[in-house]
């Protein structure tokens, strides 16, 4: 039951990202120096950490709909449960790796590219 | 009261048992009892003891006394669980909660309400169903019947044991309801067909002596198999341990194959 | 009455027929999701390599992206993207609304509302993209 409750609230959180990355994007109709404006506000400490968040979901929702294909091909079924812990490793590793990328730019001052 | 209630030498387990007559009481309530334990007691020998030395009134579901029937499917220390081949040592805990099955409508104590449920098992038409229009006709007998070759002209229907054996998990439902009250998609939307009629339908989906170009549309519409989203609630709760998911996973694959023009069964007939 | 008696003359609850949408729309809506999902996956594998990891030190700036759209490659996977992440972001929302009676209730409307929503999200997104191009500005 986690497994589809947590890929339920990543999927609706990453609509609820969908429409604000087209709107953030838009910016670019106002010409190129809006657009750049808007990518520098986004490099801060803060955003990142949002970006943390943000790829935790995808990640999540990505794995765990692999594992839901998986089903639907008849694959697995009988080992949702150790496939379930799959996803959580996998999500965690990947998620761990990005920390370590981004940490720099979190707490070291930093301006990420 | 008992007088083995008093004995000494008698270990005592006490049953929690929620309480409710919704045609009088305003919520559910719990009452404790005391139920002196016997080795290889079962929840429902507890249940039945309650009633017959305690409190007559308390109302619950029974039947066969052995996982056959499915009428006493009830939630144990919070899961679901036939109280008749439930033993009171294996919950490991001298408090035992009794609940109802929830998101059913209660009746009173542990009775549910399965008419939803029943009139859903009805809906996947729930026996052979044929192209020609003659399976559904329920087996003939008596006086004035008609012969057997009149309900299926010139046609026997033969299964081999492999045919047969593909689907037998599904054959062993015994309709206790414990799947559908634990499903989330069931929680939200009542109207949903849920696992046991799904099941039921698979049953028969599977089965080579029926028509799949009428029994897929009967399970494949939103409120069929399209609200299952393999959440394995259904699995964990089946006292029979029937792989509830899988068989719904199966049906989806039918749909899909009928929709993109694959017949969806093998060298099954399609449509007699 | 009891409130066995007033369930038993209730109609059944999920009747076949009960779904106000037809059978095949219903397994096409359900496909749609499995095959963009699994496309999505690879999309944004590219979309998100491309834009943190291909040249390390880049930095995101209107410059760099119009040069990436102007190949009419990427031009083509980002506009699919949009369309396919559209597509499954709001046929997942579906999806939630009809697991409630309420909302299973609404289905036809629902379902058109959220082409709308969709189509037009589409066009605003292509509308930024032809900003980066030129064609807008």
């Amino acid at each position: 039951m986690w497994a589809w409750l947590f890929h339920r609230i990543s999927g609706l959180a990453l609509v609820f990202y969908l429409f604000l990355h087209l709107m953030v994007l838009s910016s670019a109709t106002a010409g190129p120096a809006a657009f750049d404006r808007a990518m520098e506000e986004l490099h801060s400490p803060l955003f990142l950490a949002l970006d943390l968040l943000l790829l935790l979901a995808v990640l999540y929702h990505g794995l765990n709909g692999i594992r839901v294909v998986l089903f639907d091909l008849g694959l697995g079924v009988r080992r949702q449960a150790a496939l379930f812990w799959m996803v959580m490793v996998l999500t965690a590793l990947v998620l761990l790796a990005a920390v370590a990328v981004t940490w720099p730019f979190l707490f070291g001052g930093g301006r990420a590219g | 009261m008992d007088q083995a209630l008093g004995a000494a030498d008698t270990p005592t387990v006490y049953f929690n048992v929620q309480r409710y007559d919704p045609e009088v009481d305003a919520k559910p309530r719990y009452d404790r009892f005391a139920v002196p334990y016997e080795p290889g007691m079962t929840v429902l020998q507890g249940l039945l003891w309650i009633l017959d030395h305690v409190d007559g009134s308390l109302a619950l579901r029974y039947s066969c006394r052995e996982a056959a029937c499915g009428s006493c499917a009830m939630l144990v220390n919070g899961w679901y669980r036939l109280a008749c081949k439930t033993q009171v040592k294996d919950l490991r805990s001298k408090e035992i909660t009794v609940q109802p099955l929830p998101h059913y409508p209660v009746i009173k104590d542990l009775v549910v309400d399965m008419s939803g449920f029943f009139a859903k098992y009805r809906a996947v038409q729930p026996y052979l169903v044929g192209g020609d229009g003659q399976r559904a006709v329920e087996p003939a007998s008596g006086p004035g019947a008609p012969a057997p070759e009149e309900v299926a002209p010139g046609r026997e229907f033969r299964q081999s044991p492999a045919d047969r054996a593909a689907f037998e998990d599904a054959t062993i439902c015994i309709l206790c309801g414990a799947c559908t009250s634990s499903c989330p998609s069931f929680w939200t939307n009542p109207d949903y067909l849920g696992p046991a009629a799904l099941l039921k339908g698979y049953r028969f989906a599977a089965d080579t002596r029926d028509c799949l170009a009428e029994r897929v549309p009967l399970l494949s519409g939103e409120d069929g198999i399209y609200r299952c989203h393999t959440i394995f609630n259904c699995t964990a709760a089946c006292p029979k341990e029937i792989p509830i998911t899988e068989a719904l996973q199966s049906l989806k694959r039918m749909a899909s194959r009928r929709l993109l023009g694959g017949g969806g069964g093998g060298g099954r007939q399609a449509a007699r | 009455m009891t409130v066995a008696d007033e369930a038993l003359a209730k109609p059944p609850a999920g009747a076949p027929g009960n779904a106000r949408v037809s059978r095949r729309a219903a397994t096409w809506a359900w496909l749609w999701q499995r095959l963009t999902g699994v496309l999505l996956v690879v999309l944004l594998g590219v979309h998100f390599w491309v834009e943190h990891y291909a040249q390390p030190g880049a930095v995101l700036t209107f410059q760099n992206v119009q040069l990436r759209v102007q190949t009419l490659l990427f031009a083509l996977i980002d506009s699919l993207l949009l369309a396919v992440a559209i597509f499954h972001g709001l046929n997942g929302v579906r999806m939630v609304v009809l697991d409630f009676r309420a909302g299973a209730r609404i289905a036809r409307p629902l379902t058109v509302g959220l082409w709308i929503v969709g189509l037009a999200a589409l066009a605003f997104g292509i509308h930024t993209l032809l900003a980066f191009l030129g064609v807008i500005a």
